[in-house]
Formats: C-alpha cells, structure tokens, sequence
C-alpha cells in the first residue's frame, strides 16, 4: 500500500511538473536575469564591504589598544580633593612625607614645585616652591634655611599633588608647601592639607593626636597669608586664632619666636571650648588652647607649645 | 571569473527549468514559482562571494526556492485574510489540472490539504529525489523532523485518499 502511494506520489508529481515546459516561461524576463547574472558584481558592492571591514577592524583595534592601557594603568587618575591619601601612615601627621632616599640627608638639588590640589577652604592655585626664607635665627634643629636665589626654582619637574617639598638648602627637616592636617580633623570633614605661603618653610617640631606644631620661617608672612587668603576657609578669627565652623579644628595665630627673628610658631589643635556645628560660629570669648589632647598643661598659649617654655622643640625631644 | 566563484549564467540555463517546476509545485501557481526562482537566483548572484563552495550552489537555490515559497504562501494568505474582496485569488487556473488523470488529480489535491512542512517533504522526496539529509538541509530541519513529517504525511494523504474514495 505504501510502494503504490509513493508512486502514485512520483507520478502525479512527475504529470504536474512536466505540464510547465519552456514556452509557458516568461522569456524576456529569463533573458534580463540570465544578463544580470552574467554580469560581475557592482563594484561600490565590493568596497562598501571592504568599508565595513576596515571600520569594524579600527574598532576591534580601538577597543583591544584601549583595554590594555586600563590594564597597564588601571590608577592613573588624579587622587580627589579632599581625599586622604592612603599611602601616609597616621601617625605620620604633620611630618612631611619624604622619598626614602631623601629621609636621611637633605637635598642639593633644586626643589620641584608642589602643587596643592586640595586646600582648606576650597582654594586651589598651584604654588611652586621657593627654598627661600627671609631670614634665620640661630636655633636648634629648626633652624629656618637662609634665602636662595630665585633661580633655584624649577619649573618643569613634574607636580606633585599634597605632597610638601623639601627645602633644598634649608635644614634637616624643613620643608614647604601644604602643612598635612591631623587625620582626626580630616575625619570630621576638614580637608587633608592647608596651603601655605610659597616661600615660607617649616619644620615640624611636635605632633601628637590632633594636634600639630610648627615652626615657620616668617610668622608675619604667614600671618598675612592666613589673613588675606582663604587658606582657612574664612575661618572666623579671634584674639585665639582661627576656629573652624564645621569641626573642633582650630589654628593658632603665628607668633614671633623672640624679637629678634621672624621665625614664628603655629599650631592646629583641637578647639576644646568649641562643639562643631555647621552654621554656628565660634563665640567671642572661646580661647583656643594649643594643647594636644591629654597633655594636661592648660596655661600654655595658642602659640607656645605644649611642653616648651618657648614653644620650639624637636620631635621625640 | 575567479576560479571560486560560480558561473551562475551557466548554472542557471542548467537548473531554472527545474527550479521553477519545483516552486510551481511548492506554491501552485507558475507566476508566482518565476519570481521565486528569479529571487533565488539573485540572492546567490549578490552573494555569491560568501558562497565557499561552488558545489553547494545548487544546493543553495534549491534551499532559496523552498524559503521564497513558504514566504510567498504566507503572504498570500495574509492577502486573502485581509482583502478578501479586493484581491482576485491567486492559485491555479481553473483548468490547470484538466489534463491530470483523475488518479493524479486526487493525489494533487490530497497533498494540498497537508501541513506546509509535511507537503515540502513529500515534494523534495518524491519530485526532487533528495535524501533525509537533503531534505534536512534544504529545509533546515534535523533528519529526524525530516522522518517524522514524512511519514505523518503518508499516514495522513492515506486517509485522505480512503476518504475520497469511500
């Protein structure tokens, strides 16, 4: 049954298909196409592929060179305002983050410009750096170093973003550029360095928790810089000092070592007398005390430091 | 003529014939079996660089032809759906099968009534002549779709057939 319904299939195909013979064809159409099939292909055809190939090539090329240099330099990117940087130990506050080649022994070679990014207040201008100071009084290890000409100044040694510069000439650890904040006040919402002048140098002569002292190479100068920039944010300044709106941080005025000298002290410390708030300012009669936290001589003044009859000590004296 | 390349004009003085009988069958109406051999033609003529093996061209329209009569079936019966009154009905003539014997005749018209799918096999393997794996590949169906429609096909164009006889 099922051989006779393959062959009745096989003929009654066979008697359908054989009743289209040549002459029931459209003719003129069988001549257009046999031309058309004849003739080569277009030749815009052949190179709007070529095209296409070439484009998707230079993509994939794109896309490949682009992956590798993510690869190589995945941290390229500048480090955000304000960020603390994570390669500075905390209790490396205050003290200037130095090469390890140059941790033991002073430059001689020109100091590279520095550069803030970030500041207090939100003031950010590039601030090359001089190893230059006024003048120096004979003083023990922050010792202010003499002035250098203007030449010392480079200007094409590549920026470096926070990070303050060692004076060339000046004394074991003086240094200049922006003065680290303590990681307490950074953590209450202050920025991680305050700028300072570009030719004015310090040393850092105590640091402990919250809390920070140097001695700067001309008070007056930084006095005027305090004042007539916005190193500190418009920080509201008493008889005190500076006192930070939005934390406990506050700043010392830079005062005069002796009469003799221009070198100067200065200090951030924690405003005990003041709670942070973010609109209130600080009240008229707060004395900020240059105190560390813990030290328990409370007579001191903003800019004495704590456990120095004259304010100037070295670090771990 | 690059030695890769198929020499279409000579492939289609050789095959169009064929072609178009195997479209007629598939979509029963010879105007529209041209143009579904025309497209097929031009289809490998614009492609023909994809084309790997010149061998397989033959292959290629067979399977171009089975595509272009499923897609002109399916828009003809769109068009009737949907201008029933307007479009004259395509199909063929009244005396297209008046020269069929009436055995023929009865098959033809049993085989009209299958599935789609089930019609393309019973055409490519009784007409064509092709194997499962020709069918498989012309239809882009497995070899097992290819069994499985096959023989539903003759269970069901038997019980067509008793009924008309009976």
């Amino acid at each position: 049954m099922s051989e006779d319904l393959e062959r009745l299939l096989r003929d009654a195909f066979e008697a359908s298909a054989s009743r289209v013979t040549p002459h029931d064809l459209d003719t003129d159409r069988e001549r257009d196409l046999r031309r058309v099939l004849a003739a080569p292909l277009p030749p815009e055809r052949t190179t709007r592929r070529s095209l296409y190939v070439a484009t998707a090539g230079l993509a994939a090329a794109a896309m490949v060179v682009g992956a590798v240099v993510v690869t190589h330099e995945p941290d390229s990117t500048a480090q955000l305002a304000g960020e603390p940087s994570t390669s500075s130990p905390s209790n490396e506050i205050g003290l200037p983050q130095l090469p390890s080649s140059q941790s033991s022994a002073p430059r001689t070679a020109p100091a590279t410009p520095s550069r803030t990014a970030t500041s207090v207040g939100g003031q950010s201008r590039p601030q090359p750096t001089r190893s230059a100071a006024t003048s120096s009084g004979p003083t023990r290890e922050a010792s202010v170093p003499p002035p250098t000409s203007a030449s010392s100044i480079t200007g094409t040694s590549r920026p470096t973003a926070e990070q303050p510069t060692v004076a060339s000439t000046a004394a074991p650890g003086s240094v200049s550029g922006p003065l680290a904040v303590p990681s307490e006040f950074v953590a209450q919402g202050e920025m991680s360095s305050i700028p300072m002048p570009p030719d004015l140098t310090y040393v850092v002569v105590r640091r402990s928790s919250g809390y920070v002292q140097i001695r700067v190479s001309n008070a007056m100068q930084l006095t005027r810089y305090l004042d007539n920039n916005t190193a500190l944010g418009g920080w509201p300044r008493d008889a005190g000092g500076y006192h930070s709106p939005s934390s406990t941080m506050a700043a010392s005025v830079p005062t005069a070592v002796d009469s003799t000298s221009e070198a100067g002290l200065f200090s951030l410390f924690v405003d005990t007398t003041d709670q942070p708030t973010s609109t209130a300012s600080p009240t008229s009669g707060s004395s900020p005390s240059a105190v560390p936290p813990g030290s328990g001589s409370g007579d001191s003044t903003a800019t004495d430091g704590p456990g120095s009859a004259d304010g100037v000590s070295t670090p771990g004296s | 003529m690059a030695e890769s390349e198929v020499d279409l004009a000579a492939l289609y003085a050789a095959h169009h014939l064929s072609m178009v009988r195997l479209a007629r069958l598939l979509v029963d109406d010879l105007a529209s079996a041209e143009d579904v051999v025309q497209d097929a033609f031009l289809g490998l003529h614009r492609r023909q660089h994809q084309l790997r093996d010149p061998g397989a061209a033959l292959g290629y329209i067979r399977q171009a032809v089975v595509n272009q009569s499923r897609s002109a079936l399916r828009r003809r019966r769109t068009v009737r759906a949907h201008l029933r009154v307007a479009e004259p009905d395509i199909g063929p003539a009244a005396d297209a099968e008046l020269m069929l014997s009436e055995e023929h005749r009865e098959v033809l018209q049993a085989v009209n009534r299958l599935p789609e799918r089930q019609r393309e096999v019973l055409i490519l393997r009784f007409w064509s002549g092709l194997s499962e794996t020709e069918i498989a590949e012309t239809m882009g169906v497995s070899n097992g779709t290819v069994k499985s429609q096959a023989s539903r096909a003759m269970k069901t164009l038997q019980q067509y057939l008793q009924e008309g006889r009976s």
